[in-house]
């Protein structure tokens, strides 16, 4: 029933006694940082001030701001020859951030995604297909090695090509699959398209869908279309990737492994602790590892801790659904977006006005993203030339934000102003 | 050889044009010719008029994007075919016609021509004695 049975089932006081010591654990060895050894001497603490996990409110908040600042390694606390792998966040807003890991913090990594994949049911006989981006995005290698820890076999199949992965889904006999959830109502149109029903002639029964906001309408959809149960999960490359916070078969909360994590919830505004219930910026601190501990990091993610116990007998705390951002960054198709990198790139033509808007949409089932300009200039009395500033918009976009978004030229003045609070994204996307 | 020609930007919705023609007549301007080619978002509107700068700057000062630029305009002889042995010249060069419209004036057939290689289209004009129209012409 456990795939950690002794640190699922651990009650409150055993779970804080072993977040305490992980935690003056993690402290002391974030002294090795260059970063944390300076953030702690500016505040006068020191790792002994720690003497109860209420004392974590002494250390300062841990930004992305940070992160940027000491690219690439800077906040590191393991010695670079320790770390065997990296990944990094897709931003050029400034420079992406980037988290090292130690061969320890890999497998510890794989583990929590194992027990995670393990608490909704899936078990070695399982076939598990993985529709993430391979590469410097989490989904990909992190659910690939936990998978594989689980003992399942396991398919990277990497993000798109629907009909590829269709073949994969019949052909191997695909049982568990990750997926965003706009991506599913896509691959379902597909599939109906070539006259397959995936509730009779597929062998799906568990789908898990995340990096990507949604309602639980949306979730029962999808449960619906495949006749398959899905399971929310919550992950940030800041916090490895995938594995940080799953829903167990209740599908009520999500649960964080608090053998990983210590979480507080906050008020952005007053960076005071949210009171329980009350929806807030989530804040983690990692205890378990090596290569570049973070402390009270600030996730942007705005949830809540729902109160009472779950049946399913853990006591590790539940998060709610995300309930958005307290930043301006978007998340598409499980990418995040920034505004200002869409602002840098039109910055650099001439023939465009200084305003623009981004709206997310659900066309045919899938998330798109319209980027709105004006035209300042008509530079030309010849469609070509408008048709290749468009066509070359797009592409720059494109590579920046590593989603194709569909550019509209519209006419000078009609895009709301720049003064006082312009309104840049607006989010049509269906939830339900 | 050449007459000047405003294109527009215009957004593919009601109202665009209306805006348009509305700013040209506040401006006293006539229209002698004009041409909307569209696509799903946005369309250019070419027009030829009897004041193009004095257009081209009411359109500007109202925030409009449109661009002045040289055309070239041939008159036609009155008869079947006088239009394909005038482009056949243009074809037989090895030129591309990036967009074409024509009106009458005076019961004189126009031709409003772009070419990808204005050069070569203006030595074969002079070569083969076409009749070119100036803006004064016009009027």
């Amino acid at each position: 029933m456990y795939y950690n049975p002794e640190i699922e089932t651990m009650t409150r006081p055993e779970i804080e006694k072993f977040q305490l010591e992980r935690l003056q654990k993690t402290v002391n060895h974030c002294m090795n940082s260059e970063f944390y050894r300076q953030r702690f001497e500016e505040n006068g603490i020191k790792p002994e001030d720690i003497k109860t996990l209420e004392d974590l409110k002494k250390i300062p908040f841990t930004t992305k701001d940070d992160l940027r600042k000491t690219y690439p390694f800077g906040i590191a606390s393991a010695p670079l020859e320790k770390a065997v792998r990296l990944h990094s966040s897709s931003g050029t807003t400034g420079n992406p951030t980037v988290i090292l890991h130690t061969q320890k913090d890999l497998d510890e990594w794989a583990i929590a995604v194992a027990r995670c994949l393990h608490m909704v049911g899936l078990r070695p006989k399982d076939v598990f297909q993985n529709t993430s981006g391979y590469g410097m995005f989490t989904g990909g290698l992190g659910f690939q090695y936990g998978a594989e820890r689980l003992g399942m076999l396991t398919v990277p199949a990497a993000a798109g090509n629907s009909k590829r992965q269709i073949k994969f889904i019949t052909d191997f006999g695909t049982t568990a699959l990750h997926a965003i959830p706009s991506y599913l109502g896509r691959l379902f149109e597909v599939m109906k398209d070539e006259g397959l029903d995936p509730k009779k002639e597929t062998k799906l029964r568990t789908l898990i869908i995340g990096a990507e906001p949604h309602s639980e309408e949306q979730r029962r959809r999808i449960e619906e279309m495949f006749g398959a149960k899905a399971y929310n999960c919550f992950g940030m490359s800041e916090m490895c990737g995938p594995g940080v916070a799953f829903e167990c078969k209740e599908q009520n909360g999500l649960h964080i492994w608090e053998d990983y994590y210590i979480v507080e919830i906050i008020n952005p505004d007053t960076l005071e602790p949210s009171k329980p219930g009350e929806v807030g910026e989530l804040v983690l601190t990692t205890i378990n590892r090596e290569a570049m501990p973070l402390l009270r990091y600030r996730t942007r993610d705005l949830t809540s801790i729902l109160p009472g116990e779950c049946p399913c007998g853990r006591h590790h705390a539940r998060l709610d659904r995300m309930k958005g951002r307290s930043d301006d960054m978007i998340i598409l198709k499980g990418v995040n977006i920034f505004p200002i990198q869409v602002e840098t790139i039109l910055m650099n033509f001439k023939e465009l006005g200084t305003d623009y808007l981004i709206t997310m949409e659900t066309i045919d089932s899938n998330d798109e993203m319209l980027v709105e300009v004006e035209l300042s200039d008509m530079f030309t009395d010849d469609f070509s030339r408008l048709q290749s500033l468009t066509r070359e918009i797009t592409r720059q976009l494109k590579d920046e934000l590593l989603v194709t978004p569909k550019l509209k030229i519209v006419k000078k003045g009609s895009l709301p102003q720049s003064e006082g609070k312009a309104v840049r994204v607006k989010d049509l996307r269906k939830l339900v | 050889m050449t007459i000047h020609q405003l294109s527009v930007f215009l957004e593919n919705k009601p109202g665009a044009l209306d805006e348009i023609l509305n700013i040209l007549k506040a401006a006293n301007v006539q229209i002698i010719a004009s041409t909307i080619s569209d696509t799903v978002e946005y369309g250019i509107y070419r027009i030829i008029t009897n004041e193009p700068q004095k257009a081209y700057n009411a359109l500007k000062a109202r925030n409009i994007s449109v661009n002045l630029a040289d055309v070239f305009a041939i008159s036609l002889d009155n008869k079947v075919g006088s239009a394909a042995d005038v482009i056949s010249l243009f074809t037989k060069a090895g030129l591309n016609i990036e967009y074409l419209y024509s009106f009458l004036i005076k019961n004189q057939g126009i031709l409003i021509f772009r070419t990808d290689n204005p050069v070569i289209t203006n030595e074969i004009i002079s070569l083969n004695n076409l009749t070119s129209i100036f803006e004064s012409d016009l009027v």
